[in-house]
């Protein structure tokens, strides 16, 4: 999906505006996110993230302030090179070594699964520590929700048409939580 | 011999997410990485394990191994050069390579799910001992997905459930059971219906716990359920004693009988025959035989007996012939 502002860069940056009970929904690129005036407006009043499908990681820079935004998309992981954005875009974590260099970023998503918690379960035998070589980041792309229902619902009917029931019982349920969101 | 209730709880699965620390995860992972995992994984495995390339197996094989449950669906159809070691029992798998670098399942019949979760330890503790797996004090297991943190467990019961589906009971052990951090879905099926009356019971919680107190609510609530299935089924039998008999026996005729069935008329009937045997109306089908059948019925793993791919109408045909000589 193209940003709706400059209409060139891919979008990844999502938000919902509730205006009166109006609601507009945004796409922008992050270079857009970061100059749109859109953005001045409170963050916790006026706009929701609204996840793009089962990606867990809100927008960055809600709670955390726009500079934050700004510092966070330079970064890069040592180990696999993702920068926060790619992490948020994915929806997945790079690397074991991103849990360390986006530690603050990753917070308060790790927060909203799993509450304020720490591990007390098992661990491995042995500790080793050695250090891994640079890997090169690749791109992902976007959905938005909607595609992806009805790419979903085609992909459930393909799966009940070749009677294969339990994917069609995953399908169901992740259409299912993707509409409740 | 201690039961295990495989009348009520068909299998138990214990899976354990684990990453080596000096490789990206899946998405970031190079095919050259990938290798190199692999070849790690095998080498910290030792003897007793065979392995599988699984980039090089036909599309019926790797079908088949999905619905058997060898292997997941991510796994099946990833990009990345992956690999499967099984125990010589059969019960322990290792993918290398799935979403994490390793995924570790044990598999083993009824509820035994003590048994699975020492199984796993036991080749979790030979790995670590030998992969500088990723783990954080405070995170505990570091995953691809920040929703595995902590234990990276999952752990998870089948259950045929019949008569708490047919009594509408299903609705409310699926709230309470989410209170107590775990959930319960129909395996099969595309709508409100769970073909086959099967279902998953696992846990949502890994952060935060132990694995023992995880493995130890579950089946708590497992053996509650398993309770409340067989009360379930006993008003029923009282209430109206010739329903569950019709139904098996007429499923046992159609399975007899016809020339043609479909994939979602066979876990009905499979249903219907699986109740009538745990309740002894049915005598001469093993509940063993019967849920081989189960797998056997699926797409892929017909395809596979027939040796080649086939339309729906000669699988109908297949199967019908298929299950005749397996029940
Ligand atoms: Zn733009
Ligand atoms: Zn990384």
């Amino acid at each position: 999906m193209l940003c709706n502002k400059c209409g060139k860069n891919e979008a990844t940056h999502f938000m919902e505006k509730n205006v009166n009970g109006k609601v507009t929904k945004l796409a922008l690129c992050s270079e857009c996110a970061k100059n749109s005036e859109e953005f001045k407006f409170d963050p916790f009043e006026g706009f929701k993230n609204f996840n793009i499908f089962d990606n867990f990681f809100g927008f960055p820079s809600i709670g955390s302030g726009r500079g934050k935004m700004l510092e966070t998309a330079e970064k890069r992981c040592t180990l696999c090179a993702s920068t926060f954005d790619d992490i948020v875009n994915a929806g997945k974590v790079g690397c074991a070594e991103c849990y360390k260099v986006f530690a603050d970023e990753l917070a308060p998503t790790i927060k909203r699964i799993h509450g304020n918690r720490r591990h007390i379960g098992r661990r491995p035998l042995r500790d080793l520590t050695e250090s891994g070589e640079e890997k090169t980041a690749k791109e992902d792309k976007e959905e938005n929700p909607k595609d992806r229902i009805k790419k979903m619902k085609k992909e459930l009917n393909d799966a009940v048409k070749s009677e294969n029931y339990e994917l069609a019982a995953e399908l169901r349920d992740k259409i299912r939580e993707v509409e409740s969101l | 011999m201690k039961s295990t209730n495989k009348d009520v709880a068909v299998s138990s699965r214990v899976r354990f997410a684990r990453n080596i620390a000096d490789y990206p995860f899946y998405g970031k992972c190079d095919p050259t990485s990938a290798n190199e995992i692999i070849s790690k994984v095998r080498d910290a495995l030792g003897e007793g394990y065979s392995e599988m390339d699984l980039s090089e197996k036909d599309e019926l094989t790797v079908g088949s191994m999905v619905e058997d449950h060898s292997i997941s669906r991510e796994f099946a159809n990833s990009e990345l050069p992956h690999a499967l070691f099984t125990s010589e029992n059969g019960e322990v798998k290792i993918m290398a390579c799935e979403e994490d670098h390793i995924r570790l399942q044990v598999i083993t019949d009824g509820l035994s799910l003590e048994k699975a979760y020492e199984e796993a330890c036991e080749v979790d503790d030979l790995l670590a001992s030998k992969l500088n797996i990723a783990f954080d004090d405070n995170l505990g297991y570091l995953t691809h997905c920040p929703t595995n943190l902590g234990t990276g467990m999952r752990a998870s019961v089948m259950l045929f459930l019949p008569a708490l589906t047919e009594t509408g009971k299903i609705r409310s052990v699926s709230t309470q059971l989410s209170k107590l951090g775990m959930t319960i879905r129909g395996l099969y099926g595309e709508g409100s219906e769970a073909l086959g009356c099967l279902y998953q019971v696992s846990n949502t919680e890994t952060l935060g716990v132990t694995e023992e107190s995880v493995i130890s609510n579950l089946k708590d609530v497992i053996e509650k359920l398993i309770e409340l299935e067989n009360e379930a089924r006993k008003r029923i039998c009282d209430s109206d004693p010739d329903r569950f008999a019709d139904r098996a026996f007429r499923s046992l005729g159609v399975l007899k009988y016809s020339r043609m069935i479909d994939s979602s008329e066979f876990m009905r009937c499979y249903a219907d025959i699986r109740v009538g045997v745990s309740l002894g109306l049915i005598n001469d089908v093993d509940l063993d035989a019967l849920d081989r059948a189960f797998i056997e019925a699926m797409p892929y793993t017909l395809m596979k007996h027939m040796g080649k791919k086939a339309d729906s109408v000669e699988r109908d045909l297949a199967r019908a012939k298929r299950i005749k000589e397996l029940i």
